[in-house]
């Protein structure tokens, strides 16, 4: 109940009493009542008129860093006895120095301003308001002022660094990379022997066999080596990626498919961000820093949704020709298999990194027998699943998310299996 | 020195009243108000929002009581003004709690003292002369008195009430 309202009542029953019962002490009680009211009434009720102005040192920040922000608000109204400024905060940043409120005296045309200090998890955040609550000493009326702002931070997922992500798309770009590309050309890794060609330089020709084939000259080819259309996927679906007690996977989905981007684009591939969630959101493929900047404010936006089914998965043969790299990465669920087929059958080549669903949702879970048993039978159900989109020629890399990333897919990521070294040798080796 | 002031206020309000009832030879009473002023300070360092209201209303209804029989006039007095600068200081120090580490909490509480002091000392000034200031009224008078009171209180505590 308003404090005004109360001291008012409690007045007023006093009055009352004292003029009903003619006892001038009812009254004599009254008065420092009213006297506190009055004083309340006469001090309060005038408008804040304050300006704001806020500055943040960096509106990009990774994870874990330290965001300083500078608020300066100017009294431009009449004096203010007592004043809490509020910046206010979305939820997920807190201020780890410093404070977002203060509560201050501010004559007319003063000036304050305060410095503190902001973390927070992977989003993006609009600070959009200063919110100033003017009150006169004894509290009863208060006035408020709200200042718009319109500051936005973004705080981005750490970017885990991979030493190298093996892909072998069938198809790639002219610029040079280092991807195979199953032309002849200037490279490392030999290709094979064609006939010499004017302006061939002498130390390439094959003597061997020109010995052997006395009527031509023989010219060694090398592979040449090229950059690739990548389109990495991140699967944003509430359906796989939450579990019971709000625990989720998706900030672990997040930060693999930041460190898949930083590697290829680091390996000059053009990369390409789909966030398959409620919307399918793209991020259009480019090359380079800049590239790697855009994905990674994407991913600082992504929260899971409920999505779409996978079989609505729309790729734009304009941004990834058939043939180019594709990169899923999912917690998967067993009616993703069809849609992942029909993705290999299109002509695409599918990598899935796959955060694993089934050890982290017993890591939560008391280790009781009925727990571990249940356990092991969606442990095997996930085997078979695995095993079914390996059959189908997509490469899996099954993440257990206790391990570190980097650590736990080396050996999926920088050695892939014999097959996929068969099919990017095109049956050279074989 | 805000939270040490609210502690005396509260306890010179019961205290005072104690000894008001106690004077008059209702140890009883001495004893519920005793009661009553440990439960107040208990719930207000516990910051329970309801406790300086519940105080300020408890300490007025004792206030009024003694006054209707007649007790010694400077205690209750005293009790009720006291009453009245715990419920504020109680306020003002819930307000305080907001301050950031390097605001001038020390300013804010010493300009807010100052017109406390102020206003109690109105006050006190105010309640004596009512006491002790004669002034006969006749019925008609205190009839429409009673109105004018009503109207008057009424539509102040309905405009702070939308304020």
């Amino acid at each position: 109940m308003r404090r005004s309202f109360l001291t008012g009542l409690l007045a007023l029953a006093l009055v009352l009493a004292g003029l009903l019962t003619l006892h001038a002490a009812f009254l004599a009680l009254a008065l420092p009542l009213l006297l506190y009211l009055l004083a309340g009434l006469c001090r309060g009720g005038e408008e804040p008129r304050l300006e704001a102005e806020r500055r943040l040192n960096v509106t990009h920040a990774p994870v874990d860093t330290d965001v300083k922000v500078t608020l300066r608000v100017r009294n431009t109204g009449p004096g203010l006895e007592e004043a809490l400024v509020e910046d206010i905060l979305p939820p997920g940043l807190v201020a780890v120095e410093g404070s977002s409120v203060h509560l201050v005296t501010l004559a007319a045309g003063q000036s304050a301003s305060w410095t503190y200090t902001l973390r927070g998890t992977r989003g993006a955040y609009a600070l959009k308001e200063v919110r100033i609550t003017a009150r006169e000493h004894f509290g009863l009326v208060s006035t408020q002022q709200v200042i718009p702002m319109a500051d936005k931070l973004f705080i981005l997922p750490p970017v885990m660094r991979l030493r190298r992500v093996v892909i072998a798309p069938r198809r790639t770009r002219v610029y040079s990379g280092t991807i195979p590309a199953r032309q002849g050309g200037a490279g490392v890794e030999f290709f094979g022997v064609r006939e010499y060609r004017a302006g061939d330089p002498p130390r390439r020709i094959n003597w061997r066999l020109t010995a052997r084939h006395p009527a031509a000259t023989y010219t060694n080819d090398f592979e040449q080596e090229r950059v690739a259309d990548v389109g990495i996927i991140l699967d944003g679906r509430r359906q796989t990626n939450e579990f019971d007690n709000g625990r989720s996977l998706f900030e672990h989905a997040v930060l693999a498919t930041a460190a898949l981007a930083d590697a290829l684009l680091s390996a000059g591939n053009r990369v390409g961000l789909l966030f398959f969630s409620e919307h399918a959101a793209w991020t259009t493929p480019g090359y380079g820093k800049v590239q790697r900047e855009r994905i990674l404010h994407d991913l600082a936006n992504a929260t899971p949704g409920d999505a779409l089914a996978f079989s609505q998965l729309f790729i734009p043969r304009h941004l990834f020709p058939a043939h180019s790299q594709l990169v899923l990465v999912s917690p998967l669920d067993v009616a993703d298999i069809e849609p992942l087929t029909e993705v290999r059958a299109r002509g695409y080549n599918l990598l899935v990194v796959s955060p694993d669903p089934v050890t982290f949702e017993l890591a939560g879970l008391p280790r009781r027998e009925p727990v571990m048993l249940a356990g092991r039978v969606v442990g095997l159900q996930r085997q078979i699943l695995l095993g079914r989109l390996r059959h189908v020629g997509i490469q899996v890399v099954n993440w257990d998310i206790s391990q570190p990333f980097e650590q736990a897919t080396r050996q999926g990521l920088e050695c892939p299996p014999a097959w996929l070294q068969a099919m990017s040798d095109g049956g050279r080796r074989a | 020195m805000t939270r040490p002031l609210l502690f005396s206020s509260a306890a010179l309000a019961t205290g005072c009243l104690a000894a008001a009832f106690g004077l008059a030879g209702a140890s009883w009473l001495v004893l519920v108000l005793l009661s009553f002023g440990v439960l107040w300070i208990v719930a207000i360092s516990l910051r329970l929002s309801w406790a300086s209201s519940v105080g300020l209303f408890g300490v007025y209804g004792f206030a009024a009581a003694g006054f209707w029989l007649q007790l010694s006039t400077p205690l209750l007095l005293a009790a009720s003004l006291a009453g009245l600068a715990a419920w504020d200081l109680a306020a003002f120090d819930h307000r305080l709690g907001r301050a950031a580490p390097g605001d001038d909490v020390k300013g804010l509480e010493r300009s807010h003292l100052l017109r406390l002091v102020g206003l109690a000392g109105a006050g006190l000034v105010l309640s004596l002369a009512a006491l002790y200031l004669p002034a006969r009224i006749s019925f008609g008078w205190a009839l429409l008195l009673v109105v004018l009171g009503m109207w008057g209180v009424g539509r102040l505590v309905g405009w702070m009430g939308r304020g």
